[in-house]
């Protein structure tokens, strides 16, 4: 098994990449009306179905753990939030976790969700 | 109103209890069948909700600001159970919204005519409310303001009949407030009086409803 550190020349292995799937909230089933696709694409990761609310693509790291590879990023929203990423690619699938944060001066929003995905060919 | 007569007519501790334990399940059914149809249609919050969330929250305040103004009416409990479901964060939010409430109540009986205010209160079927209103409505100002006196407790009445602020901001405080109709009724019945400016009012409702939010706030439940 190898262990790479998050940065350095390895960060970018998954530039070139992308999944679709389905998303769902953490404890519930994935919502069949929820497609999703996250791309990988000059180091920057993106989720095109949080596009439309302002979440830009933002870099990520990834570093390969034996056949997988573990990747992470943070995309922030100047209208919506922050939503940290966490996910492995094994092979042509992924599976992510991400959290969704807002915080208010009278109230934080903190909501788990998952990622199912096959490799876009 | 007399002490005496809201005795006779509170109904006997039991009934008070089963009352209290049907209101109780009522409530955790009706968070059991939401939880349960939430589930159902497989409904699920996404970052793209967020205004929708966020409304939902301010129609939640407004409805608390509306019950808390209005005597007789579980303000008090709503506010703790938005604070109970958004986090300690919100004990602001309800801090500040229990001013604006505080002030509505007492601007109505300040300046409105109290036939209208009874009327209308008769109209939502407010009952006990409009009770109240047309029982103060033929008495003197000052005398509106003794029956704020005759709520607080026998040890500390007569310290407090010479501190009528201190005698406000305890009243606000106390449980058994609920019988002249809770803050709502309170903020009503200063208002009628005409004997306390609404700057100080205010500064005394800013002051004495400050002590529950603010542990909240800075203890984080």
């Amino acid at each position: 098994m190898t262990n790479l550190s998050w940065a350095g020349e390895n960060s970018a292995i998954l530039d070139g990449m992308a999944f679709v799937g389905k998303n769902g909230e953490v404890g519930k089933e994935l919502a069949d009306y929820e497609d999703e696709e996250i791309i990988f694409e000059n180091g920057m990761f993106t989720s095109v179905s949080c596009e439309p609310y302002n979440f830009g693509s933002s870099p990520y790291k990834a570093k390969a753990n034996g056949d997988k590879i573990q990747f992470d990023a943070v995309t922030e929203s100047p209208t919506h939030g922050k939503i940290s990423w966490t996910g492995v690619i094994d092979g042509e699938e992924a599976e992510v976790q991400f959290v969704w944060t807002k915080e208010r001066w009278y109230w934080d929003i903190r909501r788990e969700y998952w990622f199912k995905g096959k490799l876009k060919k | 109103m007399d002490d005496s007569n809201q005795d006779l007519k509170s109904p006997p501790r039991k009934k008070r209890y089963i009352r209290i334990t049907i209101v109780l399940l009522a409530i955790l059914g009706l968070n059991l069948a939401g939880t349960w149809i939430g589930h159902q249609i497989n409904f699920q919050i996404f970052p793209r909700h967020d205004p929708v969330l966020h409304a939902t929250v301010m129609v939640a305040m407004a409805i608390y600001i509306l019950l808390m103004a209005t005597p007789f009416m579980p303000g008090i409990e709503i506010g703790m159970a938005i604070m109970m479901l958004l986090g300690h964060k919100s004990a602001l939010l309800i801090y500040l919204c229990t001013l604006i409430a505080l002030s509505i109540s007492y601007l109505i009986g300040r300046f409105f005519s109290l036939h209208v205010v009874q009327r209308f209160l008769q109209w939502l079927y407010l009952e006990k409310a409009s009770e109240l209103v047309s029982q103060l409505e033929p008495l003197k100002r000052y005398e509106r303001l003794d029956l704020i006196n005759k709520k607080a407790p026998k040890k500390i009445a007569p310290l407090l009949l010479k501190h009528l602020y201190l005698t406000i901001a305890v009243v606000l405080n106390l449980p058994g407030n609920a019988l002249i109709g809770g803050g709502g009724g309170i903020g009503l019945m200063v208002g009628m009086s005409g004997v306390v400016p609404f700057y100080k009012y205010l500064a005394i409702v800013a002051i004495a409803v400050l002590p529950v939010p603010l542990i909240i706030y800075l203890q984080g439940i």
